[in-house]
């Protein structure tokens, strides 16, 4: 099976992409974002390990996963959701939202950050709109 | 589709589980799988892991096992036998679901072919009043020889489970 480290996972979502049965899926609600790792569906392909930017999936060769229940074989990663500044829809991590700002070393200011991709382009239109036109 | 066979006569559950702590005898269905597991339990049935010094037998029929092991998404192709199979069994019926495609339906969970996976194929049963005593689910993709013998063993409560259900808070760094 496969070990997701609580420290270095940010949430982003590539190993959910990526995992070709689907054992490991995303929930997004308005307070969490809930990493899900289904133990029965994995076919131990790694490819999430393969995948991960932060390095957190760790292969083990742990294989007597036998259970009674199935819902025994479930893992869940809990992270705290961001919202949208702008629009207010759940969008992304918060621990996501601090590794791009890492990564961008900057190039970000905290009013982009925070916005959601639609808001975003809006955002950045109507500023180039504004730097063009001169009119808000 | 098949409907459940009438029944007569009860049977003493708990007392066919006593017995049943020696030897079990194994029928092995394939639902449709690729037959990557089907080549794990032949191992187990083989010299290498030898499983019948625990007494464990491969019967022909389902009509004399005590265990099936069921490998595969169970596809609708081979629903009707499948549901035959495990009504054949007498009580206690014992169901090992081997292989992501037997607990999880695996790759195939969501195709337009298979049922994907036991969990589906026991509600299924349950409708048609065909009652399964003890289902254990053993993961791998294909399963390992060693988890086909430690889910048979955690059947018969030889051995404690590993894994839980875990439930964790990411660290914020
Ligand atoms: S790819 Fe890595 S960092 Fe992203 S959600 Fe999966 S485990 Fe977490
Ligand atoms: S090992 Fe493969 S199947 Fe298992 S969670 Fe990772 S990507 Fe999914
Ligand atoms: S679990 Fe893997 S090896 Fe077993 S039948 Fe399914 S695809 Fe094949």
């Amino acid at each position: 099976m496969i070990e997701i480290d609580p420290v270095k996972c940010v949430g982003c979502g590539a190993c959910v992409r990526i995992c070709p049965p689907k054992a490991l899926t995303i929930e997004v609600n308005e307070k969490e974002t809930i990493l899900k790792y289904f133990i029965g569906r994995c076919i131990f392909c790694w490819m999430c390990v393969q995948t991960c930017p932060q390095k957190a999936i760790k292969t083990t060769n742990k294989f007597e996963l036998s259970a009674v229940d199935v819902h025994e074989l479930q893992m869940e990663l809990v992270h705290n959701t961001v919202k949208c500044r702008v629009c207010g829809k759940p969008f992304i991590t918060s621990k996501f939202v601090k590794e791009v700002g890492r990564r961008l070393n900057g190039g970000f200011k905290d009013d982009l950050l925070y916005v959601c991709p639609t808001c975003r382009r809006k955002l950045t239109a109507k500023k180039i709109a504004t730097k063009v036109t001169g009119v808000e | 589709m098949v409907e459940a066979l009438p029944r007569n006569g009860s049977v003493d559950l708990a007392k066919a589980f006593d017995k049943l702590k020696r030897s079990i005898w194994v029928f092995h269905l394939n639902t449709g799988s690729c037959n990557g597991c089907d080549i794990e339990v032949l191992d187990v049935l083989t010299p290498y892991f030898d499983v019948e010094r625990f007494g464990i037998k491969l019967v022909g029929s389902p009509r004399h096992a005590d265990l099936i092991l069921l490998t595969g998404p169970i596809t609708i192709k081979t629903l009707d036998k499948v549901v035959r199979a495990i009504d054949a069994m007498p009580r206690p019926r014992l169901v090992l679901a081997l292989g992501s495609c037997g607990v999880g339906g695996g790759i195939w969970f969501n195709t337009y072919s298979t049922l994907g996976g036991y969990p589906k194929l026991q509600e299924l049963l349950k409708s048609l009043g065909v009652e399964v005593d003890k289902v254990v689910y053993v993961p791998g993709c294909p399963v390992r020889p060693e988890a086909i013998i430690y889910g048979v063993a955690l059947l018969l409560g030889l051995a404690e489970p590993k894994v839980r259900y875990e439930r964790v808070e990411a660290v914020e760094g």
